[in-house]
């Protein structure tokens, strides 16, 4: 499909962060499509790059420290990296919106949360102050919260309200993409499970697309059609949920997988995958989970490692995959 | 809200009991004679005794406390000037408007370029228009005013001869004294918001603010701002509680009848009642600066307002 098709397409994005003079390696090449009401999950631990890709979508990396060397992001068509920071500020909130991991920052806590919700709409449409002010009270009653609570403050709120309260600022404009960075990490368990079903049925009634990010499988197995495995700033499997979740081919999804519990097996103790992330200041020149993986060889720690097809037809970034699945098996 | 404010100004009187007892106690114990310094040297010793015998200065210590207390508080009455004779409540009352109007001039002008050169510096962090931001406002918490006022009036009362060099008697009289009393506060004013607005856009609501494609303008003035100007505030009224007892240097230099030549008249003369009455104007005005600055604080954020509101305590 030619890039022009496709509802999202992201190519060989690269991003860098520069810290006290160290160049950090946040998104080495990064490439996936989305189509049309599909989500797609960015599954991946704590540094691994998910966050950074969603904000380049948007480009709101901090500019101070972060650049997006090189790649493309198509968009309807329309390619983001090139457009003027004006027309990008069409784009955010209006066409694609983004739900923040922390909603106890995520909000201006002097201002009041019914005002968060109509600025968006004031900016993109136009409307009186009045027509937006309905308009966010429709929102809010969406997403669950009574109308009632229009003029209050963030401090106001708990956790799981704001939260509802971020979605409901990040839909208000009825995006055709929706970009959510965690969206449940920092809530419990019970609310987690209420906003996600919250957003599958808003996500329904609006035919909005969505990339959701976490490092939670469950969450990927509820909510998403395609996932992408990232391993510092790389897709190192990408297929559907289906191919990902039955035959996980590349060693580090299958570590993740094993390090799941089984709930139905008296097991003495968890199956973490050994060692850490590499450094992404001083990342490997090879495959980046080279130095944790039980099937590496030297070729994996020469040179960078290549996007194979897997016999169930889903891409994985490795050159034992045969191996890999045998261990699997055993 | 009301409550609260005026829980602050019952909290006002001990204050102000206590700087007068301070003061009265310090000044009885300054050594040098009372009557003495109301009629001069050449006074006979009969004529001393009949002074003290007149103004109780044979009581005892706290009868003469009880009295200027009751005087002070009662019947608003600081007692008069031992050198001019005049009533020192009504003297401050007179100069209070010139050291106001400086006060304001000042405190407008170092806020209105202190902060806008605070969130320059800030956006442009580390780059050459914030270190040029910085040093200039290094330089001006550095110098110091009597300085920058000699300068002002070599340049601009000597050398271009447009502006006067002394008196108060109409708005252009205070230009060059606004100017010099206004750089320190610029100075800091651009200090404080640079870092505090550094901590702000720095925030993840400013990334909100952005993600919703609010332009750049208003999410620094409508969304950080609003959230970086509790530190703001605090500078804004402690310096502007400095001013209202009278920039004493720069009335002194561009002789400006105001509450800074007054006090500063009277320490040299050893005056005591009106010392004594302008250390308590000074402590009055004083807290009543950081009480609008507390009731400032509530209407900028809720969360501060809702701490005072509520019945528990708030969070």
């Amino acid at each position: 499909m030619s890039d022009e098709k496709v509802f999202l397409s992201v190519k060989d994005l690269v991003v860098q962060y520069t810290s006290a003079g160290d160049i950090i390696e946040a998104v080495n090449g990064v490439s996936f499509e989305l189509g049309k009401g599909k989500t797609l999950g960015l599954v991946g631990e704590t540094g691994a790059g998910k966050t950074t890709i969603a904000k380049s979508i948007l480009r709101i990396l901090p500019d101070h420290s972060a650049k997006i060397v090189g790649g493309e992001v198509y968009f309807e068509g329309q390619e983001l990296l090139s457009l003027s920071e004006k027309e990008m500020q069409g784009i955010r909130g209006n066409k694609i919106s983004m739900v923040f991991q922390d909603p106890m920052t995520a909000l201006n806590p002097v201002k009041r949360l019914g005002e968060q919700i109509s600025e968006a709409i004031k900016l993109h449409n136009d409307v009186t102050d009045e027509e937006a002010d309905k308009r966010a009270k429709e929102m809010l009653a969406l997403v669950g919260i009574d109308e009632s609570r229009f003029r209050e403050y963030p401090h106001q709120f708990s956790g799981g309200m704001k939260q509802r309260v971020v979605i409901a600022i990040a839909l208000a404009c009825n995006p055709q993409l929706l970009l959510a960075d965690e969206p449940t990490t920092a809530l419990d368990v019970t609310i987690q499970a209420q906003v996600l079903d919250m957003i599958a049925d808003l996500k329904e009634k609006f035919q909005t697309s969505m990339i959701m990010i976490t490092h939670d499988l469950g969450v990927v197995a509820q909510t998403c059609d395609d996932v992408a495995i990232i391993y510092a700033g790389k897709i190192v499997e990408y297929g559907s949920k289906e191919e990902i979740f039955d035959h996980p081919s590349h060693p580090y999804t299958i570590g993740l997988f094993g390090s799941l519990s089984n709930m139905n097996v008296d097991e003495e103790w968890l199956h973490p995958i050994e060692g850490l992330p590499p450094d992404p200041a001083n990342l490997p020149k090879g495959c980046a989970f080279s130095p944790r993986c039980e099937y590496a060889t030297e070729e994996c720690r020469c040179e960078p490692i290549g996007m194979a097809i897997t016999p169930d037809g889903h891409q994985c970034r490795c050159i034992h995959i045969k191996e890999s699945l045998e261990g699997r098996k055993k | 809200m009301k409550r609260y404010i005026a829980k602050r100004i019952l909290w006002m009187i001990p204050i102000v009991l206590g700087v007068t007892v301070l003061v009265f106690t310090i000044m009885y114990f300054v050594p040098g004679d009372v009557a003495q310094i109301i009629l001069g040297t050449n006074a006979t010793a009969e004529e001393l005794a009949t002074q003290r015998e007149i103004m109780g200065l044979n009581d005892p210590y706290y009868v003469q406390l009880f009295r200027y207390m009751e005087n002070v508080f009662l019947h608003f009455d600081m007692g008069e000037s031992y050198i001019t004779g005049l009533p020192v409540v009504e003297q401050l009352m007179a100069r209070l408007p010139k050291t106001l109007l400086l006060a304001v001039m000042c405190m407008l002008i170092s806020v209105l370029v202190g902060i806008p050169l605070g969130i320059t510096a800030a956006i442009h962090q580390n780059s050459w228009i914030d270190r040029t931001c910085m040093i200039l406002s290094l330089v001006g918490v550095s110098m110091p005013s009597f300085w920058l006022a000699m300068l002002l009036v070599v340049l601009f009362c000597v050398q271009l001869r447009i502006l006067p060099a002394s008196g108060d008697s109409s708005f252009i009289h205070f230009i060059l004294p606004t100017i010099a009393g206004s750089f320190g506060g610029i100075a800091t004013q651009a200090r404080q918001t640079r870092s505090s607005m550094l901590e702000v856009i720095r925030s993840d609501y400013i990334v909100t603010a952005r993600a919703k494609g609010v332009p750049e303008r208003s999410v620094i003035y409508k969304h950080a701002l609003p959230n970086a100007l509790i530190p703001i505030i605090t500078v804004i009224g402690t310096s502007f509680g400095h001013m209202l007892g009278g920039s004493m240097i720069i009335e002194t230099i561009f002789s400006i009848n105001g509450v800074g030549t007054y006090i500063i008249t009277a320490v040299n003369q050893r005056d005591f009642p009106v010392v004594q009455g302008g250390v308590i104007f000074l402590a009055i005005a004083f807290s009543l600066c950081i009480l609008i600055v507390d009731a400032i604080y509530a209407f900028v954020d809720p969360r501060i307002k809702a701490m005072f509101t509520s019945k528990k305590g708030g969070k």
